[in-house]
């Protein structure tokens, strides 16, 4: 453990060095920023690291004029934790570095700007919706779930190649265009990694079973759109966006892709019974199968009266055709069913006393039936049994203290079930470019439900960030 | 979201940055204190141009002379618009250090003082623009020495007001600049105490300039009528006859930490159009 804090503290050390003599001169029209970051978390109880994460992200915007501006941003990042854990090894070459998704490329795009019009090529992400630890609307670029949902959404959002135009026919009223001929899913860390999810470690033990039983697997290719082949597949997305007289709202729509894709079993030769390992080859595939989302969201600023300070927000996504599993606990069924979701959150953001402000979200997910012939609804990503009703609360603390060098947050997100993630952190500026954060995640209850099933991968982090 | 209070701050300098004194009332042998105190207050929330362009830079600075520093970018537009009730639009985009760079904030100030700004957060971070509530009045302003209602919510009608004396000012001598401002400038003494019970402060004895009605100098009080912060104001004379505030010094008395806030680069009636004002341009940020 001393050894590998001496690394994490050689680190700190090169950085703080390099925060003395970094600077980057830029010329009027191109402006060239950037973070070095290192990210060390450690498990809570055991003696064990979660991540010793070291990313490189620079980002170049150039301004040839007022109407054309370019923009990259590139991102690298080697997570040595596949190194000093052995656990951790199977799947170091699918992790330890940022080829996986693709996505070193973060953002690479031109901005054709003027009054009524900007539009916006390249590979970008798009953001819907603005609600605290969770995901109502914000669905139009994939998520990379490798850290589950403990990262950031600017660096864990999959950023995709596309085409966005924001024509504003009114002052305040903007509405917003999407083109995506791209597809990417969401990616769901594999079995072995830190935060693999239930479900993936249930399939991976159903498959193993079967392989010792002296079954065969049959592994099909995953069914994935491909719109660069076939326009069909592309994806499309409508917003409009207005402010009338304080209110702010918006009208979503996107036709897109379940983004984590549904999982496929079949038997071959079809089943008369049981399945048989000496007769049967199990098949398995992942299909991305398409939805529609229909969405809305609403803020107000109460400017007046008893309850001036407070921003009420709302954020509602009906999404039609979600893949849906079914069965009993761990076991699925059958092959997944299409339903529909209605979900949303309230938010209620409110300064308090001195220096303290408060965000209090009430948050629901809705599935159009509670069961399905006979069996339970199962929740994707631990198949565990799924209420047809799903609330959640989450409420988010902060204050500051040392003229806001020392910030502390905490945010505490509990689902009904009993189910709990609490996330303390505290920000400290050591420099102008360079802070340091420290925190926890904590997570409580059931292995059913979202936050139970890491309920042992508590962990503690620090990181640095030097900025340039 | 403590990046609410730079918000704040920014769009409360947009207040003080529009003591522009150039065709405005000026004090008169004889005038009241009350009379005296809505010139100044005129002063702060006229806006004389119809448009405001500026580099600023904050300092904050420790006892220990420790220095961290912020540089934003502002731009403000004039409405005054009886239709909607908006006085005046505000873009704000910090460009360093590199742990705030791309934060901007939009504002919209009402006409009405005692309806609060609404006002937009582009957090770069999480690449999303958030609606964000007022910080308490008493609040710091983004760590500087400056109060939330120092920089934007304290009205004319907080307050009463008395002249408690004519004095030439002792001058200002600012340690950050190493200039001394005002000396021997004819003031007004005015003791402004707050209407509101059981506040951060008692009193404060402000300096005003005879001649503009603009306030140069503040000495704050705390509950125990202990002298708890200073506050400190430079103007330069501008084109059009405007005075814009360049130079803002505020101390604490009791921790010796201190607030200087400058700004440069400074355009006026520049032609900038209201649509520059809205989540169409905060979505235009890169960082």
């Amino acid at each position: 453990m001393k050894r590998r804090f001496s690394k994490f503290f050689t680190f700190c050390v090169v950085v703080l060095m390099a925060s003395s003599v970094y600077g980057i001169d830029v010329s009027e029209n191109v402006t060239i920023s950037g973070v070095l970051k290192n990210e060390t978390a450690s498990h809570l109880k055991l003696d064990e690291f979660m991540k010793i994460e070291n990313t490189v992200q620079v980002g170049v915007e150039y301004r040839p004029a007022d109407y054309l501006h370019l923009f990259g941003l590139f991102r690298f990042f080697y997570d040595g934790v596949f190194d000093a854990e052995k656990q951790y090894e199977p799947v170091k070459s699918e992790l330890y570095r940022t080829d996986v998704t693709n996505d070193w490329l973060r953002e690479l795009y031109v901005d054709l700007l003027s009054d009524r019009l900007d539009v916006r090529l390249g590979r970008q992400q798009v953001v819907w919706g603005t609600a605290d630890g969770v995901k109502v609307l914000d669905a139009v670029n994939p998520t990379d779930m490798r850290e589950f949902t403990l990262d950031d959404y600017a660096d864990s959002r999959i950023p995709l190649w596309m085409v966005k135009l924001e024509y504003a026919p009114t002052l305040n009223g903007s509405f917003q265009f999407l083109f995506i001929p791209d597809f990417q899913a969401n990616y769901i860390a594999p079995v072995g990694a830190p935060f693999a999810y239930r479900a993936s470690q249930l399939g991976q033990a159903n498959v193993v079973n079967w392989l010792m039983a002296g079954g065969s697997v049959s592994f099909n290719e995953d069914v994935k759109p491909d719109p660069w082949k076939d326009l069909s597949d592309t994806t499309i997305g409508f917003r409009w966006l207005d402010v009338l007289g304080g209110f702010e709202y918006t009208l979503n729509f996107l036709y897109s892709y379940y983004l984590s894709g549904a999982n496929y079993s079949w038997w071959e030769p079809a089943l008369m019974g049981p399945p048989n390992p000496f007769v049967n080859t199990l098949n398995l595939q992942k299909r991305y199968e398409r939805i529609y989302l229909y969405g809305a969201s609403f803020t107000k600023a109460l400017t007046e009266g008893p309850l001036s300070g407070l921003t009420i927000r709302g954020e509602f996504a009906y999404i039609q055709d979600v893949p849906t599993y079914y069965g009993t606990d761990g076991q699925v069924a059958g092959p997944p069913v299409k339903l529909d979701n209605f979900n949303y959150v309230l938010g209620f953001d409110k300064s308090l006393v001195t220096n303290w402000s408060a965000s209090l979200q009430f948050i629901q997910f809705i599935t159009s039936k509670d069961s399905y012939q006979g069996n339970e609804l199962l929740f994707g990503p631990t198949l565990g049994p799924m209420d047809q009703v799903t609330t959640m609360l989450s409420l988010k603390l902060s204050t500051d203290f040392m003229h806001e060098r020392l910030k502390p947050e905490v945010l505490v997100i509990y689902g009904l079930d009993n189910d709990w993630k609490i996330s303390p952190k505290v920000q400290f500026e050591i420099l102008d470019s360079l802070v340091a954060v420290a925190g926890l995640h904590i997570f409580e209850g059931e292995p059913q439900n979202l936050y139970g099933q890491f309920d042992e991968r508590d962990e503690m982090f620090v990181e640095l960030k030097f900025g340039f | 979201m403590k990046c609410s209070k730079w918000v704040f701050l920014v769009c409360g300098l947009a207040l003080v940055l529009a003591q522009l004194a150039s065709a405005i009332d000026k004090p008169y042998e004889g005038i009241s204190a009350d009379e005296l105190m809505r010139i100044k207050y005129y002063i702060k929330h006229t806006k004389f141009a119809k448009d405001y362009q500026s580099t600023g830079h904050v300092w904050l600075i420790t006892k220990r002379g420790f220095k961290r520093h912020r540089k934003f970018l502002r731009s403000r537009i004039t409405l005054n618009r009886e239709s909607d009730g908006i006085d005046y639009k505000d873009m704000v985009v910090f460009t360093e250090p590199g742990n705030v760079k791309g934060l901007a904030i939009l504002t919209w100030t009402y006409i009405d003082p005692k309806k609060e700004q609404d006002a937009w957060l582009w957090l770069p971070s999480l690449r999303k623009i958030r609606r964000i509530s007022q910080s308490q009045a008493d609040d710091s302003f983004m760590g500087t020495d400056f109060t939330t209602e120092e920089i934007t919510l304290r009205r004319w009608e907080d307050e009463t007001y008395e002249i408690i004396g004519n004095e030439k000012f002792k001058g200002y001598h600012s340690e950050f600049t190493g200039k001394t401002y005002y000396e021997g400038l004819d003031c007004y003494l005015v003791e402004a105490k707050p209407k509101r019970k059981d506040w951060y402060y008692s009193k404060r004895i402000v300096w005003i300039d005879k001649n503009t009605g603009a306030s140069i100098y503040d000495e704050i009080y705390d509950p125990l009528e202990r002298k708890a912060r200073t506050l400190f104001r430079e103007y330069q004379e501008y084109q059009k006859g405007y005075l814009p505030q360049t130079l803002l010094e505020c101390k604490n008395v009791k921790t010796g930490h201190k607030t200087i806030i400058t700004f440069d680069e400074i355009k006026f009636d520049s032609g900038l159009k209201e649509g520059l004002f809205t989540e169409k341009t905060l979505m235009r940020s890169k960082w």
